[in-house]
């Protein structure tokens, strides 16, 4: 109609709201967290993959990364990001900023991970739901934390001074786990939604780690699908685990096994299409074969959209 | 029983799970925090968390020093791992620097070979070396573009990458695939670089050459790297320390060709 204020089309790609600090002019509200990017179905770009991506090969819908693994000064691992990032989006995902610990943030690693911000300019960053550092000394591991109140107040206030040092908001994955604290006052689920919550923060809903600490734990996974708010969730993870006695445990070491497509169909009726990820970080297979399957992902979330009514 | 701080939770945790690397040390009061069946899957549990944390930076340790772990053999080279651990907790967010004490510690070990050290220190050299700073390398072009009254004053810059090493033992021999576990003491300087294709390498120098390379690093103009030939007769000294200059520009070592300044 005449007269009226002229609305700016946008495409899908561009969508993205300034809170995610991507840069892009914003026509969605500052609350809305469903609009990263769709990328598509990714692959963790490992060192084994780098030929490929030389050979510009490595034809994935979009890469990740680990963080941490280009914090260095110069080398081969910066040059093939650089050619990794002429062929696809990349995502830079960290093991180490200790968001659940109680040491003071390392501001030489927060500079580090600002300056591959700048040089990569990653759809979007993201980091774990856990501890990794106490007394200055770091585990290396993705570390389980209680699910208390406490907690929640604690990591979230972390996740919010990171968030503000980089003028974005962040993604924080839930994690594999193998014991529970007898202090916990709730289940996994509602300490995410209550941290993504209190911090404004995305959601990386990685599967495998739902379904194996719900084996480890004997919770329902799809109970635990249903308490996570589907705006905040903006990537999926998938990947494969082993079983050590009466547990399983997160080794990223084989094919995505058929309960995790299982809840991965589920979480996608939950939440829509989803930026999904493979992870495959020891015995990796060819290329080719893990190409396969994000492709096999991409398949199931067609499927599931075209056959269902979205849920969440 | 009073809930633990977060910060205390994850200091049993920190104690259970890594103050004695690959041993078993669970603090009672921590086994009290974790929930299972009985006391034996609680410590279960916690064993996950333990032999993840030993196993997986052994690992580490053994793909940055993997010649020092051949030649400890496994068994000896998990006992180094765990001892080293103990006494050099990660202080890194990244995992990269863990083996930066590695060499340092062995050192200190009397009941190994001395010359183990060495071979450490050579190892973690190539570690900083691949991912030092990119640079330019200079080409034998721009040697030639020097004109002859500049040669003197001329000064070389070398690239980010390289690193010398100054070892008690000639343990690059080692590292090629020798296997003299009496190896004798030989005082033998090294230098460790980058080419351009991202391969590291490493060469044992002679006195001249190791003499010649610390002064250029230093800054030194060419006149003072001659120095290094002094011994020779003049017209065969200037030979060699051109012909040096132009294995450094082979090696792509020499990053810039600077002035005289």
């Amino acid at each position: 109609m005449q007269g009226q204020g002229r609305r700016r089309r946008v495409c899908r790609q561009q969508v993205v709201s300034e809170a995610w600090g991507l840069g892009f002019a914003a026509e969605v509200p500052r609350d809305s967290m469903s609009l990263l990017p769709h990328l598509g179905h990714g692959v963790g770009l490992r060192t084994v993959h780098y030929p490929h991506v030389l050979d510009r090969t490595a034809c994935a819908d979009w890469f990740e990364v680990i963080s941490e693994n280009f914090m260095i000064a110069g080398g081969r691992p910066l040059k093939i990001l650089e050619k990794a990032r002429e062929l696809a989006p990349v995502v830079l995902h960290g093991v180490s900023l200790n968001l659940g610990g109680t040491d003071p943030f390392r501001q030489d690693h927060l500079a580090e991970l600002e300056a591959l911000i700048r040089r990569f300019a990653p759809a979007w960053i993201s980091d774990h739901l856990c501890w990794g550092a106490t007394g200055g000394h770091y585990a290396h591991d993705l570390l389980p934390l209680p699910f208390t109140e406490e907690a929640v107040k604690h990591v979230a206030a972390r996740i919010r001074q990171v968030q503000d040092r980089f003028g974005r908001r962040i993604l924080v994955e839930n994690v594999s786990s193998y014991l529970t604290y007898s202090i916990s006052s709730m289940p996994e689920w509602v300490f995410l939604r209550a941290v993504a919550e209190e911090a404004d923060c995305g959601i990386l809903l990685d599967v495998n780690n739902i379904y194996v600490s719900a084996v480890n734990h004997g919770f329902s996974p799809t109970e635990y699908l249903s308490g996570i708010p589907a705006e905040r969730v903006g990537q999926i993870h998938l990947a494969g685990h082993s079983v050590s006695g009466d547990l399983l445990i997160d080794t990223h070491d084989h094919p995505v096994p058929n309960p995790v497509w299982r809840l991965y169909r589920e979480a996608l009726r939950r939440f829509g299409p989803v930026s999904t990820l493979v992870e495959w970080d020891d015995q990796i297979p060819s290329f080719e074969e893990l190409l396969a399957e994000a492709d096999r992902a991409r398949e199931i979330e067609r499927e599931v959209l075209s056959a269902s009514t979205i849920s969440a | 029983m009073r809930a633990p701080s977060l910060h205390e939770l994850q200091r049993l945790f920190w104690v259970s799970v890594a103050e004695r690397p690959g041993r078993d040390s669970i603090a009672p009061d921590f086994i009290r925090l974790v929930r299972g069946c009985d006391n034996r899957d609680r410590k279960t549990r916690i064993r996950v968390y333990s032999d993840a944390y030993y196993f997986r930076l052994r690992d580490v340790l053994r793909e940055d020093f993997p010649r020092v772990a051949a030649m400890l053999g496994p068994e000896q080279f998990d006992e180094i791992v765990r001892g080293y651990l103990a006494a050099f907790p990660s202080e890194q967010p990244s995992v990269r620097y863990l083996g930066r004490a590695l060499a340092g510690f062995l050192r200190l070990r009397k009941d190994l070979p001395n010359w183990l050290a060495d071979l450490a220190d050579l190892e973690w050299a190539r570690v900083e070396v691949f991912d030092a700073p990119d640079s330019e390398c200079a080409t034998i072009d721009d040697l030639v573009c020097v004109p002859p009254e500049a040669w003197p004053a001329i000064r070389f810059s070398a690239i980010p990458s390289l690193q010398t090493l100054l070892a008690q033992y000639p343990v690059h021999q080692v590292w090629s695939g020798g296997k003299s576990l009496d190896m004798t003491a030989a005082e033998t300087s090294l230098r460790i670089w980058r080419k351009n294709d991202y391969k590291v390498l490493h060469a044992p120098m002679d006195k001249r050459e190791s003499a010649a390379l610390e002064k250029m690093i230093s800054g030194e103009p060419f006149a003072a790297l001659c120095e290094a030939f002094a011994d020779l007769p003049e017209a065969e000294a200037a030979q060699n320390a051109t012909g040096l200059l132009a294995r450094w520009i082979e090696d792509g070592i020499i990053g810039r060709i600077g002035d005289s300044g």
